[in-house]
């Protein structure tokens, strides 16, 4: 992962479309402040290496407010990770990677994620949501590229938009529910994929976690295969799958510091061929 | 359900229909399941609807909430009159403490300014209405809790409405209640200080937030220009869910769950018998605006 780099001091336009900045300077919000600028929703930062929060406010007489939200996170890798808690949207070609939906304009750029938000979307909102994303992008220079896990995924089948990468427990629930305990014993040194397969009537999902060493990827398979799929008949290795009771099938691989689960398909096959499209190797070497 | 703090997806699909309700899978609600039935007892919940509550700007209008709420007291209190109705509710030596939602999808401004109006016009005296969200001590202080919650989900506990509205007055920190802790949030509402208090829930359901956040994102949000109510909190919770459920439903066009699971719901019930989650001992009353009502009564 790369390391933090140089401040960047980012400069909010005075004016965008007839809407005025409020304050230049904005409000600043370091990590143990996050909780007083947004109860109950910092944890989502934290959970991706959240270092720093700029806000600025722009009004124009008569119309709603705009508000930029400039999150600066510990990578790229990162900054991407807060994105793919939701890449469902239009891409708004802003950034290394956009999303844009009813007034609300995410995107990553470097080590930093923006959220532009009109309070009401109308095409005049729409404009100024989406030029002052480009004004901001500007600032910074593209940086670093998706996290290479990603790179792992089969590519036949794939829901582009369905992608989420994330390090902890925390983040995989609010995806995804396999217990409420934390059987993958994902923390923050742990790396996750998940994404949504479709073959034609057929659907499942897939998980890749890297560890950070065989054995603890060994520990969390025993740890899942004990409780998640406890009194269940398990086919032998390398491909273990089980069925659980309401029909659909789980396929777990194990290979170094990869844990592979495939889910949520009614067909054993398709969990087998997930399992084993997963390319862990590259140039014939597991990173 | 077996002990819901050591629960897998499995637990849940082998439980069925209660299963799927807690893991917020569909809405196991049939058709008129929450219809009023002769004999038993039933939790009463009432919700009521105005079409021109909100404006574009996603505004509400006073008036309107005023008139919403009048029929939501009507409903709840059994009176031909709010005001009548109001008094069933609060007493003049009543130290009245008002719950609504700061975070994340916060209650309208307009809901909680329309119940603070019409304490006071059942002859509570202005000192004594207090705005007591995030305020444990102050919350000790009150004779009664008005609960004033904005329905939406929420990416830590599943569902974000009644039960976790008062989650501050824990005796540990909200972060405790929050992924696998959730059904713990029940838990609250039999401390000293809120025990008993609570003599009325009303939903702020305007406009709800029917995907997790954290952060509301706008596509997320829809007018369905509701209030809801009841005196059972669990009941109120219940029927909070199955309208998520049923929006997450249509928007996606098919089952679209909710995690974390909302274990509040079930455990409120269960474990702290707080009310009822069981959509067969609650009566839905509805009326006002049709459209897209997601459930029925």
């Amino acid at each position: 992962m790369a390391a933090v780099k140089e401040p960047i001091r980012l400069i909010p336009p005075s004016e965008i479309h007839g809407w005025k900045l409020s304050d230049a300077k904005g409000q600043e919000v370091p990590p143990k402040k996050i909780f007083d600028y947004m109860d109950g929703a910092g944890e989502l930062y934290l959970a991706y290496k959240f270092h720093g929060l700029w806000v600025w406010t722009y009004h124009r007489d008569g119309d709603t407010s705009i508000t930029v939200e400039a999150y600066e996170m510990g990578s790229p890798e990162e900054a991407f990770g807060v994105l793919s808690q939701d890449l469902d949207g239009e891409n708004a070609k802003i950034g290394q990677e956009s999303v844009y939906g009813v007034g609300l304009l995410r995107f990553w750029q470097g080590r930093w994620f923006f959220s532009i938000l009109a309070g009401v979307e109308t095409p005049q909102t729409r404009r100024a949501v989406l030029d002052l994303g480009r004004a901001f992008a500007a600032q910074i220079s593209p940086e670093g590229e998706r996290p290479e896990l990603l790179s792992r995924l089969p590519s036949e089948g794939l829901a582009a938009h369905s992608i989420h990468y994330f390090h902890t427990q925390i983040c995989l629930n609010s995806y995804y529910f396999f217990a409420t305990e934390n059987l993958l014993q994902l923390n923050e040194q742990t790396e996750a994929v998940m994404a949504d397969y479709r073959f034609d009537s057929q659907s499942a999902r897939i998980l890749i976690v890297r560890y950070p060493s065989t054995l603890a990827a060994a520990k969390a398979r025993a740890k899942f295969r004990e409780v998640y799929l406890k009194g269940l008949t398990i086919s032998p290795e390398p491909l273990q799958t089980a069925q659980i009771e309401n029909g659909e099938w789980v396929g777990l691989r194990l290979d170094g510091k990869y844990l592979i689960v495939a889910f949520q398909s009614r067909v054993r096959d398709i969990c087998q061929r997930l399992l084993k499209a997963v390319n862990l190797t590259k140039g014939g070497k597991q990173q | 359900m077996s002990d819901y703090r050591y629960l897998t997806r499995r637990d849940f699909v082998r439980d069925g229909a209660l299963g799927a309700l807690a893991l917020g899978v569909g809405a196991p609600v049939p058709r008129g399941a929450f219809a009023e039935a002769a004999g038993e007892a039933k939790s009463v919940v009432t919700l009521v609807r105005d079409e021109k509550v909100l404006d574009e700007a996603h505004k509400a209008d006073p008036a309107v909430v005023k008139k919403m709420l009048d029929e939501v007291i009507k409903s709840v209190t059994g009176e031909s009159s709010a005001a009548v109705g109001w008094k069933k509710l609060v007493k003049p030596d009543d130290v009245v403490g008002l719950v609504p939602t700061k975070a994340v999808n916060p209650t309208h401004e307009e809901v909680t300014k329309a119940v603070e109006a019409a304490v006071a016009e059942a002859g509570v005296a202005a000192d004594r209405i207090l705005s007591v969200q995030g305020k444990k001590d102050l919350v000790a202080k009150c004779t009664v809790l008005i609960s004033l919650p904005a329905l939406k989900t929420h990416w830590l506990t599943g569902l974000g409405t009644v039960m976790k509205n008062y989650i501050t007055f824990g005796d540990k920190k909200a972060s405790e209640f929050h992924q696998d802790k959730n059904g713990e949030m029940g838990s609250i509402w039999l401390l000293p200080a809120v025990k008993g208090k609570t003599r009325i829930v009303i939903v702020d359901a305007l406009q709800p937030l029917f995907e997790r956040g954290p952060k509301p994102d706008p596509k997320y949000l829809w007018h369905y220009n509701g209030l809801m109510a009841g005196t059972d909190p669990v009941a109120v919770e219940t029927m909070a869910l199955a309208i998520l459920m049923a929006k997450r439903k249509a928007f996606k066009g098919e089952p679209w769950e909710l995690t974390p699971p909302p274990l509040c719901v079930a455990a409120a019930d269960k474990e702290y018998h707080l009310g009822t989650n069981d959509p067969s001992k609650i009566a839905l009353k509805v009326s006002g605006w049709e459209k897209d009502l997601l459930v029925s009564a």
